[in-house]
């Protein structure tokens, strides 16, 4: 019973209060002023309240308006779902329910599908090791979609979306991020913070009451009880340089061009070319890899590699463009 | 309220239909049986409305029954979902007709398809308490594909122009789905769906989704345990191979360096690599090279590639004393120690000295101290042309012991 109602009370669209919107302006967008009282009575405000930006509201039943679940759609390594039903190994096509929690272990990489329309459009996140989210709300409209999932632990990146608007909201102890077209990266830090990286799109960062507008290629940082601190420039990617692009993975190595300013560079190798199925993460002081031991699966149409810069305060930068590189001969032969 | 219900009908236009057949039992003695039909509107994954007739009799005779029922139920695709309704209503029978408040627990057992088992239990709640006892068994039928809540691909809805064409003439897109077929076997392989779609379909759904989104390319195939392939999106038969239990691992060394796996001992190319496949499970590598011995340990797994750097051999030092070029002593062991361990790899032998007195003199010192490493290198078995004399080192520190010395240096190849 405790799960049912852990599942009723996250399972209703949802709606982040923005600067400057009013319960009736969120009622007339979802295409009837009356509304604006069931939206009231849905989230306990009384009669003639607003809410404060950067409050989630629980939306009622819109016409047209059609929930979904998420669904695992790649997984490497290892990882587990909580569901009402018990707890379960992650699997790709699993389908998780708003409610549902999803954790990568500390070897697991994971993809799954927010909001689809089925036909052209998608929003997907990709889940890094030992991170968890849950699913809030993940739901179709008319030419557009809404998912939310609030993150506990670790660090997610939503996929820039496909297809139209493909509205995305993170929730988080220290606040929210809200983006319409996904691109951006959500990471928890110590003491509940949250830092926000807009690789891939504009976002709004609320906190505390306060929004703070983050552009591509900035970021801004959460920390409970605070307001959004202002958006900071993020660092470009090196260069990638070795193996070359198309090149052979013979030796552990990777080289990309240094970067000004940064603390250290992340290193990521994925089997798709946009990056859905990530299979090694790693991170470096200096802008080479020189891998001990590297441990990639090999029955897949080929590797990607790309990199990240990262500052003195944490913030990661965009990544590199992806690199494709080949396995020596004689793999699996 | 009425328009909150407007929207909640146009919303869920999604029923489940349901009917059962029930066991009474009243809470005054009269037991019999009856029917019960249902339609219900969920919504949101967790809730539903249902409006329930039934009717039948008891040994006291005739009763039926109209309610209107809220369930409130969670729900997993693997175990099904438990749900508890409360509903309203009226029931009327041979005492007359009196309001009736219902409380139930339903278990829908997990299933594919449309259909699905339904198990009802509950009370009925009349004035002045329980009236009667209920177990209901039926079945019920969704109205859509029963796992209404899963992002799956769906197909668009065609335009009005479209639907009007279609009076006349199937749309193109209809007829692919009824033309392409597509057997995958095994049959739990999964189908990746180009863009837009950008997923993994199971092999019996994925003829529809790549009639509609195939496109030209072909599409990857793949299940565990078998190798991946490669299908025509236009349909077809495809078998996938079994793979084989094998993994790869890629051990980098250093040139020259002596590799062996488990034992046997593997070829390496000019950079020191080796590409080798073998069965999953661990795996011991001996690396002989530069005058180290090494063991490392590795752990093949199935479909994985592992990438080994073997650690890279060192500088070796050897002392000696004051104006003596003489290999002896502690000298001897180690000079030995590397010749025997020197694998096909080559080294560079330096000689120093402390820079006390004549520079001139105390170069030649350090050359002839060399010279003498490398014949005793030559002497304990390395190859003549691997061991390279190079030029006197200069001293890096303080006058004393530390500058008596040779350095033999790993060089990737020959100078």
């Amino acid at each position: 019973m405790i799960a049912l109602l852990m599942a009723l009370a996250f399972a209703a669209e949802v709606h982040v209060v923005r600067e400057g919107e009013t319960i009736e302006s969120i009622a007339t967008e979802l295409g009837d002023p009356a509304l604006a009282a069931v939206v009231r009575g849905e989230n306990g405000l009384a009669a003639g309240a607003q809410a404060l930006p950067g409050t989630v509201l629980t939306l009622p039943p819109i016409a047209g308006h059609t929930d979904q679940e998420a669904m695992v759609i790649a997984l490497s390594g290892s990882g587990e779902a909580t569901l009402p039903s018990g707890t379960f190994p992650l699997r790709v096509q699993m389908a998780l329910a708003p409610g549902a929690v999803a954790c990568t272990a500390a070897d697991g990489f994971a993809t799954l599908r927010l909001a689809g329309d089925g036909i052209n459009g998608h929003d997907d996140v990709n889940l890094m090791p030992s991170t968890c989210i849950r699913i809030v709300a993940v739901t179709n409209r008319p030419n557009s979609r809404s998912s939310a999932v609030e993150v506990t632990q670790g660090s997610i990146e939503i996929r820039a979306s496909e297809g139209g608007v493909g509205a995305v909201t993170v929730l988080s102890e220290a606040g929210v991020t809200t983006g319409d077209s996904g691109g951006f990266r959500v990471a928890l830090e110590d003491a509940g913070a949250a830092r926000t990286e807009a690789i891939g799109g504009a976002v709004a960062v609320l906190g505390s009451g306060a929004e703070v507008a983050v552009s591509d290629g900035q970021g801004s940082r959460t920390i409970p009880g605070q307001a959004p601190s202002p958006p900071i420039d993020l660092l470009l990617p090196g260069n990638p340089t070795l193996p070359v692009d198309g090149g052979t993975l013979r030796t552990p190595d990777f080289e990309w061009t240094a970067v000004d300013g940064a603390l250290g560079y992340r290193l990521q190798v994925a089997i798709a070319p946009d990056f859905s199925h990530i299979v090694f993460a790693t991170e470096s002081p200096l802008p080479e890899l020189r891998a001990d031991r590297l441990f990639l699966p090999y029955r897949v149409s080929g590797l990607w590699w790309r990199v990240t810069s990262f500052d003195l305060t944490g913030f990661e930068g965009p990544a590199s463009t992806p690199r494709r590189v080949a396995f020596p001969g004689g793999i699996g032969q | 309220m009425m328009l909150w219900v407007a929207l909640f009908m146009s919303a869920h236009a999604s029923p489940e239909l349901g009917a059962s057949v029930v066991g009474v039992v009243r809470a005054d003695g009269p037991a019999g049986g009856g029917a019960r039909v249902t339609v219900g509107f969920p919504a949101r994954a967790i809730w539903a409305v249902e409006a329930q007739a039934e009717g039948g009799a008891t040994t006291a005779g005739g009763y039926a029954v109209a309610r209107v029922a809220g369930r409130l139920f969670g729900e997993s695709t693997e175990v099904g979902s438990l749900g508890l309704w409360l509903a309203a209503g009226a029931m009327v029978d041979e005492r007359g007709v009196a309001p009736r408040l219902t409380v139930g627990i339903s278990v829908v057992p997990a299933g594919r398809g449309r259909t699905r088992l339904r198990f009802d239990a509950g009370g009925e709640i009349g004035s002045p308490g329980l009236d009667a006892a209920h177990l209901a068994v039926g079945g019920v039928l969704w109205g859509n594909d029963g796992e209404p809540r899963s992002p799956r691909p769906v197909r668009p809805e065609p335009e009005p122009e479209a639907m009007v064409e279609s009076e006349s003439e199937p749309l193109l897109a209809d007829a692919a789905v009824e033309l392409l077929e597509l057997r995958v076997e095994p049959a739990d392989a999964l189908v990746w769906i180009p863009h837009p779609v950008c997923a993994w379909a199971p092999a019996s759904e994925a003829g529809a989704l790549l009639a509609e989104y195939g496109g030209e390319q072909p599409v990857q195939v793949r299940a565990p345990g078998y190798l991946p392939a490669t299908i025509d999106a236009s349909g077809g038969e495809v078998t996938l191979e079994p793979a084989p239990e094998q993994g790869a691992v890629v051990i980098v060394g250093w040139p020259g360096d002596v590799l062996t796996i488990d034992g046997r001992q593997v070829p390496t190319d000019q950079d020191g690599v080796v590409v080798a496949n073998a069965a999953p499970g661990p795996l011991l590598l001996d690396v002989v090279g530069y005058g180290r011995v090494a063991q490392v340990d590795a752990y093949v797994g199935d479909g994985m590639a592992l990438w080994v750097r073997v650690p890279p051999p060192e500088s070796v030092r050897v002392l000696f004393g004051a104006n003596s070029a003489s290999v002896a002593g502690t000298v001897v062991g180690q000079v030995r120690a590397l010749a025997e361990a020197m694998g096909d790899g080559h080294v560079l032998v330096r000689g120093g000295s402390s820079p006390e007195g004549n520079a001139e003199a105390n170069a030649r010192l350090g050359r002839r101290r060399a010279e003498a490493v490398r014949g005793a290198l030559i002497a304990a078995g390395a190859p003549a042309d691997q061991v390279h004399l190079g030029e006197p080192e200069v001293a890096d520190g303080p006058p004393g012991a530390q500058q008596r010395r040779v350095t033999m240096t790993p060089l990737r190849s020959a100078p």
